[in-house]
């Protein structure tokens, strides 16, 4: 495929709607519901004040510490009822019981214990985002091939090298799609927990906005989260063919 | 060897005894589900038979013994994908042998096998014919006394099979490991060994035990143009033949 249309064609989507909003805010004429050439303006001067950075900072920073908690303890559990056959038979009620209690429940509960703090952000973000890394993890490393692990029989490796070297490889697919989702949530509890709990951050900037009847920054954060969840997926993408590089095509010499 | 089933108990290895010397090179021929890889895996310690005994050197095998290679017929699945050919090859030295003796091992294996230049290439940018060659290399680095082979080239097309078939017969010739290789192929099986063990179809007994008396190095062309070739060939044919007739009116009277 040729540069151009392989760049312009992920483009194309965004760019009929931001126009499509344009066209249809217009014609309302809400104030409720800017068209984007009113909404840019209030996204400048966020960016002047420095405003949009400290708080972009202080969200991103949880979100990245929530999923590094999520990820280590996902791996580790999954890792563990993986290996295990009792350990997950014993475990699958329970997950699907907390892993369907809502993110939004639990912040007044965090709340209680560790106040309106960092903390309770970190806490509600890790316990939504850990659930897809259990769940991707425990059933790639159940699926290792049998005959690779005969091969390690046959090779006589010890059980430590049996798990480093044939079980997490071989389950790094699923354990990479579980960490993308994880990074997701995190990013969406985070801003969640801003917007109705704790008073930090892009979520209650948005809300506070909100309250303040600026309709125009109101949108202006809601496009930045969305980018910087774009930014951190195509940079989690990028980190996963760093990692994976057997999973890349041969590319053809021409 | 009886395997407990869904249906009850089924017998496939019934009776099987026999003995392969020291730098043997034996093949098993008979037609499939004949138990041909359910005994290959006893022989390696992969299966414990539920009656017999298996022995080599003097050693009982319940496990899998530390002087034994075995070679599996689906080689996509007995590679890590993740591993390049190099690293396929050696995972059965690390933490056993210094890096520098690792990698001239690798190097020699890999030179045997015709597969020089690839070490950097991952399983799944490689050929069947090239990924069963790095699965050889790497039964030939862990330099076993005995090696076990499970139709290694039977999911290979007609002229890969019989490229890999010199292959091994030039390692053999250079090594002198003791060989046992399974095949539904009586042909490969005449043109390989040094000797033909036969197998009835189930439940299994050997049919036929012959030396093969053909000339070395043999040659794709000539060894099996030459008569006693086929004069081997027809006899164990046969043999088959007269078994599974006798086996018939057996089934017919009882």
């Amino acid at each position: 495929m040729p540069a151009v249309s392989r760049h312009a064609l992920p483009a194309a989507i965004p760019l009929g709607l931001t126009a499509a909003w344009e066209v249809i805010a217009r014609a309302l004429g809400y104030d409720s519901f800017p068209p984007p050439d009113r909404v840019l303006p209030a996204f400048w001067e966020l960016l002047s004040t420095g405003a949009l950075w400290t708080n972009t900072a202080h969200t991103l920073a949880i979100v990245l510490a929530a999923w590094v908690v999520s990820g280590v303890t996902g791996i580790t559990v999954g890792l563990a009822i993986g290996l295990v056959r009792p350990a997950w038979r014993m475990s699958q009620t329970s997950i699907e019981f907390l892993r369907f209690i809502p993110p939004v429940a639990l912040i007044p509960v965090v709340i209680i214990i560790y106040g309106f703090s960092n903390t309770t952000e970190l806490v509600v973000a890790a316990y939504a985002a850990v659930w897809p890394v259990i769940l991707n993890t425990g059933s790639g490393v159940a699926q290792v091939d049998r005959r690779l692990l005969e091969v390690g029989r046959l090779l006589r490796l010890g059980p430590l090298d049996v798990v480093r070297k044939l079980v997490l490889p071989s389950a790094l697919p699923a354990i990479a799609v579980g960490l993308r989702l994880s990074l997701a949530i995190s990013l969406i509890v985070v801003v969640t927990t801003e917007m109705v709990g704790v008073p930090d951050g892009l979520g209650f900037q948005l809300v506070s906005s909100s309250q303040a009847l600026h309709q125009d920054r109101v949108y202006a954060y809601v496009v930045w989260i969305g980018n910087l969840g774009l930014l951190l997926a195509v940079l989690a993408l990028w980190a996963e063919r760093l990692v994976m590089p057997w999973r890349r095509p041969v590319r053809a010499e021409l | 060897m009886t395997y407990a089933t869904a249906n009850g108990r089924r017998e496939v290895l019934r009776e099987l005894s026999f003995e392969v010397g020291e730098g043997e090179f034996v093949c098993v021929a008979g037609p499939s589900g004949c138990g041909k890889t359910t005994l290959l895996r006893c022989l390696s310690g992969l299966l414990r038979p539920s009656g017999g005994e298996v022995w080599c050197r003097d050693r009982r095998v319940t496990e899998p013994p530390p002087d034994m290679a075995l070679v599996f017929q689906d080689y996509s699945r007995a590679l890590a994908p993740w591993r390049t050919v190099a690293k396929n090859v050696q995972l059965g030295l690390e933490g056993r042998l210094r890096r520098g003796e690792r990698s001239a091992r690798t190097e020699r294996a890999l030179a045997m096998v015709g597969l020089t230049g690839h070490e950097r290439d991952y399983p799944s940018h490689l050929s069947g014919g090239m990924q069963q060659r790095v699965q050889i290399a790497r039964a030939i680095a862990y330099e076993p006394a005995v090696l076990l082979m499970d139709e290694p080239f039977a999911s290979l097309d007609a002229l890969t099979r019989f490229k890999l078939e010199d292959t091994l017969l030039d390692v053999w010739a250079k090594l002198r490991q003791t060989i046992v290789l399974v095949t539904h192929d009586l042909d490969e099986a005449i043109y390989l060994g040094d000797r033909v063990i036969v197998l009835s179809a189930p439940p299994t007994r050997i049919v036929a035990d012959v030396a093969i008396d053909l000339p070395r190095p043999r040659d794709q062309l000539v060894t099996k143009a030459d008569p006693r070739f086929t004069l081997l060939r027809q006899q164990l044919f046969e043999r088959i033949l007269e078994v599974e007739r006798a086996r018939e009116a057996d089934d017919a009277s009882g």
